[in-house]
C-alpha cells in the first residue's frame, strides 16, 4: 500500500512536470490570465459589488478556459498511446494506479494553469473589498468553477482516449464544448449536462440552493461516469498483453457505474421537482456570504435643487453574523462622509475605505450605524438611471465598499452614499426650493417652510404600464379599469430597443400621448427611474420590464408579445389591487410550488389577465401558452425554449392555472368573475389550500374544479 | 530461459509476421539475426508482453506471457527499436520516472547513477534530454534498459544510431550484464553478433532459418564462399546471379576481385578460389538459401 502510494506520487510528479514543461502550459496560464482581467472589469471594479466580478470571473474562465484546457489535456493524455511508448508499457506499473496518477496529474495541473488568474483576483478583490472577499472567491470557484473544470477534464479524458488524434479530439471537444453547462443560455438536447448551470444562489440570486446543490452532484456523477468509463476504455487499449480484471475488479466498475447512473437519475428527477420554486428565490440563509444581514435602512435626503447640493443621512440597522471590526464601503465618489456613528458606541471611525469599530462587533448583535453625508447633483440624462454614475477615477473622494456583501450594491449612485443599493425600507426625502409635481405614490407629503418634504414607509417598484394606463380603460367583466390595448404602440415601440433608451422613448411617447411635457423626478432610485407626468401621477418601470427589454433587444425573441403578456399581468394586479386597496405586487418571474398556499391569488389574477387581454394577444397565443403551462405539469418539462420566454414563466401554479382554463370553458366568463369577486371576499388574505380552493368553488358554483389533464384546451 | 512453441503471430490486417516457431532460449548473450520484416520485433514485443501470439504458447523464466504478463515485467528490460522519450525531462528525470514506473523504491536514485556512468551519460544528467544527441539518447534508451537490473534483458537494434566506441562500449556492457542473465540481441549488424553472442536464430520471413552456436552458423556456408578476379565489364553480368559480399577493385588494371557466395555450390567465375566463411556470409547463405528452397 506504501509502495503503491509512493509510485502514484511518482508518476503523478513526472506526469505534471511534463505538463508544466510544455509550451502549451504557460501560454494557456497566460491567457487564462488575461481572461480573468477582462471579467474582473478592473477600472470600474471598485464600484461594484465584489460578488459579481467574482462570479464572471468564476463562470467564464470555467467555460471560455474549457477551450484552452483541451490542448493542454489531449496532448497528455495521447501521449502514452503513440508507437514508441513500449519502454513505458513494459513495465509492471498496474493500470488502475498509471490511470488515477494521470487523473491525479491532470486536476493538479488545471488548478496549476488557472492558479496565477485565481492568485491574480484574490489580490485584486483584497486590495479593492478587503480579505473578506476570498471567501466568497472560494465559495463560487467551489460551486462554479470547480464542477466545469471536472467535467471538462473527464471529457477530454474520455475523447482524447477515444480517438487518440488530437486533432480530431479537439473537432469533437468543441462541439461537445458549445453544449457545455453554460450560465444562462438555453441547453440543446445534446448537452451532455442535460440541463442548465444553474448560477448559485450564494451570489444573491439564482435558483433555489438545493436545485444547485443537485445540478452540481448531477455534474459530478456525469463526471464520474465518463471517468470510469474512460478507464475501462484504457484498459482495453493499452497496447500490452491484458491480465484479465479479477471478478472483484469488474463488480467494482459495474456497481460503481450502476451507482452513479442511479445518482444521476436522481438529480435530474431532483432538479425538474426542485425548479419549479420561484425564482428568484429568496435568500437562502444556508448559503448566505454576508458577514452581517440587513434588518432596516432608513435614508434621509435633503436636496436644494437649485443650488445642486444634498445633505443627507443614512441610518443602516443590521444584525452580526460574524465577528468583524470593520465595515467596509464603497462610497459614493461625489459625496463626501462627514461622519460615522453607532448610537451608544465609541470607537467608531471611518479610515480609508472602511469603518473600523472597535470593539468587535459580536454575534448576534444588532446595530445601527449612521453615516452623515453631502455632495453635489450631478443628473446625467443620458444615463439610463438618469443620474450620472461618478467616475471614481475623476474623485478624490473615498470609495470603498459596504460589508463586503453585506447589501446589494452597484454602481454607486448620486444620492445615496451606497445607492443602487438594496432600496431603502423607508426614505425621507426633503426637497428645498421650487419643484412642481411630486407625488411617487408617498406614504406622506408635507408642505415645509423650504420646500416639500416625502415620506415612503414601504418603498416598492411602480409598474409602467400599470400606473399609466390609469388613465385609460380595462375591462373586467363589465367594470371598466384599464385598457392595454391603447398602450399596445407604447409596447411595439420599446421592445425592441435596449433597455438603456426604454427610459427616453417612454418619456417621449407619454409626453406626447399627454399633450404636454413630461418632467422627470428626480427620485433618488437609480434602477427605477421615475417620471412625473404633469398632473401628478409617477410611475416606476418595474425591473422585470427592463429586464424584458433587454432580453428581448439581445436575443431577438418575441418581445412585443412578451410585453404585451407581462403588461396584462402587471395591469390585472393593479386592478385587483385597487379593488382590494392593496399595494402592487411585482410580478414573479418563475413557478410557484404547485400547491403553494401563496400561489392560489396570483395565478387567478395570471389566468385572468391572459384571458382579459386576449385581444391584446390573440387566441392562439393564449391557447399555446395554456398548452405550455399543461406540459410543464404533465410532462415534467422544464427545459428553456423559446416558448419559455414568449410564455414568461410568471409567479403562478402552472396546474392550477391549466385547471381555472377548463373551469372557465365549463363556466363561462361572466360565472367565473362572480366566482373570483367572491373569493375576494372569502378569503382576503388568499391564504388557502387546494383541496380548500377547489371546496370553495363547488360551494359557489356547484361545478367541481376539473382534474389536471391533457385533453381539454 | 525463454521457452518459444509454436508460435505464430498474425496482425489484424491479415500480415504473418512469426510462422510457426519454436525456439529455446539459455541464459547468456542470444542473437536474433534476420533482414528487416524478418519477424524479430514482432518476436521481441511478445516476449516484452506488449503483444499476444495469435497461437502457440510462451514462457519466460517459467511464467507464459499469457496469463502471467505482470510478473513477467518484473523481471525484464525491454529496449524498443523506436521509443519516445519525454523531451521535457532530464536524462536523470526520465530515469527515475522509468524506475517508479518499474516499482523501483529503496535504492532507486543510486541505481540511476550507476546506469549513467555504465552508458557515460553522467555529464549530461540533467540536461533535458531535447537538447542531446542522437547518440546520446540512444544510450538513455539503453540505461532505462539496465535500470532496474532485470534479469532477462530484451534488446531491439540497441547499437542502431552509435558510433564505433559507443557500439563497443555497449557491447562490452552487453557481455558484463549477461553473466547470470539473458540477453536477447535483436539486430541485422551481423558484427554485434559476432562479437557478443555465443548463439543465436536467424529469422527470415517470419520464420526460423537456423539455430545454433555462432560457430555453426559461421560454418554455414562453408564451401559457398568463393573469391575470384574478372573484368569489370563482366562483373554486370554475374551480379544477378550471385550474392556479391566484397569488391575491391584493382589499381593497376581493369578487373575486380569479388567475394560472392554461390548457393548452389558450384563456382561460376573461373579460376574462382574456395574461402572460408565468416558469419556475415552464412547470415546472407541462409537468407538465400531459404528463398531459394
Amino acid at each position: 500500500m506504501r509502495s503503491t502510494l509512493a509510485t502514484l506520487l511518482g508518476i503523478v510528479r513526472y506526469q505534471l512536470r511534463d505538463f508544466l514543461r510544455t509550451r502549451y502550459f504557460g501560454v494557456i496560464a497566460a491567457l487564462l490570465l488575461a481572461l480573468s482581467l477582462v471579467f474582473l472589469e478592473l477600472p470600474e471594479l471598485a464600484q461594484k459589488y465584489a460578488v459579481m466580478p467574482i462570479f464572471n470571473v468564476a463562470a467564464y474562465l470555467g467555460s471560455l478556459g474549457g477551450i484552452l484546457l483541451f490542448f493542454m489535456l489531449v496532448p497528455q493524455w495521447i501521449k502514452e498511446f503513440h508507437p514508441g511508448a513500449d519502454m513505458v508499457w513494459s513495465r509492471e506499473i498496474p493500470t488502475p494506479v498509471f490511470f488515477f496518477a494521470k487523473i491525479v496529474a491532470s486536476l493538479i495541473g488545471v488548478f496549476l494553469a488557472y492558479f496565477p488568474a485565481l492568485l491574480l483576483n484574490a489580490a485584486v478583490l483584497c486590495y479593492y473589498f478587503g480579505s473578506f472577499s476570498l471567501r466568497p472567491l472560494g465559495q463560487l470557484i467551489a460551486i462554479i468553477l470547480l464542477p466545469q473544470l471536472v467535467l471538462i477534464i473527464s471529457l477530454s479524458v474520455l475523447v482524447s482516449l477515444t480517438l487518440q488524434k488530437p486533432l480530431w479530439s479537439y473537432v469533437v471537444l468543441f462541439v461537445l464544448w458549445i453544449g457545455l453547462p453554460s450560465v444562462y443560455e438555453k441547453v440543446p438536447w445534446w448537452n451532455i449536462s442535460l440541463r442548465r448551470f444553474f448560477p448559485s444562489p450564494v451570489i444573491g440570486f439564482g435558483p433555489h440552493t438545493e436545485l444547485v446543490f443537485w445540478n452540481r452532484l448531477y455534474i459530478y456523477s456525469v463526471s464520474l461516469i465518463l471517468l470510469v468509463a474512460a478507464f475501462s476504455f484504457f484498459r482495453l487499449i493499452e497496447p500490452r498483453i491484458k491480465n484479465a480484471p479479477s471478478g472483484l475488479a469488474r463488480l467494482l466498475i459495474l456497481g460503481s457505474m450502476i451507482a452513479l447512473c442511479i445518482l444521476s437519475g436522481q438529480s435530474i428527477r431532483n432538479m425538474a421537482a426542485i425548479s419549479r420554486v420561484s425564482f428568484p428565490a429568496s435568500n437562502n440563509e444556508d448559503l448566505l456570504i454576508s458577514s452581517v444581514a440587513l434588518e432596516a435602512f432608513t435614508q434621509y435626503i435633503e436636496v436644494d435643487l437649485a443650488q445642486e447640493i444634498l445633505w443627507g443621512k443614512s441610518e443602516i440597522t443590521f444584525v452580526v453574523h460574524q465577528p468583524i471590526t470593520t465595515l467596509h464601503f464603497n462610497l459614493n465618489p461625489g459625496l463626501q462622509v462627514d461622519r460615522v456613528s453607532i448610537p451608544g458606541r465609541t470607537g467608531v471611525s471611518l479610515i480609508d475605505q472602511g469603518v473600523i469599530i472597535t470593539p468587535t462587533l459580536n454575534i448576534g448583535e444588532l446595530v445601527t450605524l449612521i453615516i452623515h453625508y453631502q455632495g453635489i447633483l450631478k443628473p446625467d440624462q443620458n444615463r439610463p438611471n438618469l443620474f450620472q454614475v461618478p467616475d471614481r477615477h475623476q474623485q478624490n473622494a473615498t470609495t470603498a465598499y459596504l460589508g463586503q456583501g453585506t447589501f446589494f450594491m452597484a454602481a454607486p449612485g448620486n444620492w445615496s452614499p451606497f445607492s443602487e443599493s438594496l432600496l431603502p425600507h423607508r426614505l425621507e426625502l426633503v426637497l428645498t426650493g421650487v419643484f412642481p409635481e411630486m407625488v411617487s405614490n408617498a406614504d406622506d407629503i408635507r408642505d415645509l417652510p423650504k420646500g416639500k418634504q416625502l415620506v415612503w414607509n414601504h418603498i416598492q417598484p411602480g409598474a409602467l404600464v400599470a400606473l399609466s394606463s390609469s388613465y385609460r380603460q380595462f375591462l373586467v367583466g363589465d367594470a371598466v379599469v384599464y385598457s392595454p390595448t391603447d398602450y399596445e404602440h407604447l409596447l411595439d415601440i420599446v421592445a425592441p430597443v435596449s433597455a438603456s433608451i426604454v427610459g427616453t422613448m417612454e418619456t417621449a411617447f407619454l409626453g406626447e400621448a399627454q399633450g404636454k411635457a413630461i418632467s422627470i423626478a428626480i427620485v433618488p432610485f437609480n434602477q427605477l427611474p421615475q417620471y412625473s407626468l404633469g398632473d401628478g401621477l409617477i410611475f416606476l418601470p418595474e425591473n422585470y420590464f427592463r429586464m424584458y427589454a433587454s432580453l428581448s433587444a439581445t436575443q431577438n425573441y418575441e418581445a412585443p408579445i412578451i410585453f404585451k403578456r407581462l403588461a396584462a399581468e402587471i395591469m390585472m394586479r393593479a386592478w385587483w389591487c385597487q379593488y382590494r386597496h392593496c399595494f402592487i405586487q411585482p410580478v414573479m418571474i418563475g413557478d410557484y410550488m404547485e400547491g403553494d398556499e401563496d400561489a392560489i391569488t396570483p395565478t387567478i389574477l395570471s389566468f385572468m389577465a391572459l384571458k382579459q387581454s386576449q385581444a391584446l394577444l390573440g387566441e392562439s397565443f393564449a391557447a399555446s401558452e395554456i398548452q405550455a403551462r399543461r406540459a410543464r405539469v404533465l410532462d415534467n418539462i422544464f427545459f428553456f425554449t423559446p416558448n419559455d420566454v414568449i410564455f414568461p414563466s410568471l409567479g403562478i401554479s402552472n396546474a392550477l392555472f391549466v385547471r381555472l382554463n377548463d373551469l372557465w370553458n365549463q363556466l363561462g366568463q361572466d360565472a367565473f368573475l362572480r366566482l373570483v369577486i367572491s373569493f375576494d371576499q372569502t378569503y382576503a388574505d388568499g391564504q388557502l389550500s387546494i383541496d380548500e380552493f377547489e371546496q370553495f368553488v363547488f360551494k359557489q358554483s356547484g361545478v367541481a374544479l376539473p382534474p389536471l389533464n391533457s385533453d381539454s384546451n | 530461459m525463454i521457452v518459444i512453441e509454436n508460435v505464430k503471430k498474425i496482425y489484424a490486417d491479415g500480415t504473418t509476421a512469426l510462422l510457426d516457431i519454436n525456439l529455446s532460449i539459455p541464459p547468456g548473450i542470444f542473437g536474433l539475426l534476420g533482414p528487416n520484416g524478418a519477424g524479430k520485433t514482432t518476436l521481441m514485443r511478445i516476449l516484452a508482453t506488449l503483444i499476444a501470439p495469435t497461437s502457440g504458447t510462451v514462457s519466460v523464466a517459467g511464467f507464459s506471457v499469457q496469463t502471467h504478463a505482470h510478473e513477467i515485467r518484473k523481471i525484464i528490460g525491454y529496449l524498443p527499436q523506436n521509443y519516445q522519450l519525454h523531451p521535457q525531462l532530464t536524462a536523470w528525470e526520465f530515469l527515475d520516472y522509468l524506475g517508479i514506473l518499474s516499482g523501483m523504491t529503496a535504492g532507486r536514485k543510486s541505481r540511476i547513477e550507476e546506469v549513467l556512468l555504465q552508458v557515460g551519460l553522467q555529464p549530461h544528467a540533467h540536461k533535458k534530454i531535447r537538447g542531446l544527441s542522437g547518440g546520446m539518447k540512444q544510450r538513455i534508451a539503453i540505461a532505462q534498459a539496465l535500470l532496474h537490473n532485470p534479469k532477462i534483458l530484451i534488446v531491439d537494434e540497441p547499437t542502431a544510431g552509435l558510433d564505433p566506441a559507443e557500439r563497443n562500449r555497449f557491447r562490452n556492457l552487453l557481455a558484463q550484464f549477461s553473466i547470470d542473465r539473458l540477453v536477447l540481441l535483436s539486430t541485422h549488424i551481423v558484427a554485434d553478433i559476432s562479437s557478443t553472442c555465443r548463439s543465436l536464430t536467424i529469422l527470415d520471413k517470419g520464420g526460423i532459418c537456423f539455430t545454433g552456436s555462432v560457430a555453426d552458423a559461421s560454418s554455414l556456408a562453408e564451401h559457398h564462399v568463393w573469391e575470384a578476379t574478372l573484368p569489370l565489364d563482366k562483373l554486370e553480368h554475374f551480379q544477378g546471379e550471385l550474392i556479391i559480399t566484397s569488391m575491391i577493385k584493382s589499381e593497376d588494371s581493369n578487373d575486380v576481385k569479388v567475394r560472392y557466395i554461390d548457393v548452389m555450390n558450384s563456382a561460376l567465375v573461373e579460376s574462382s578460389v574456395s574461402v572460408p566463411s565468416t558469419l556475415e556470409d552464412s547470415y546472407l547463405y541462409a537468407i538465400s538459401n531459404r528463398k531459394a528452397s
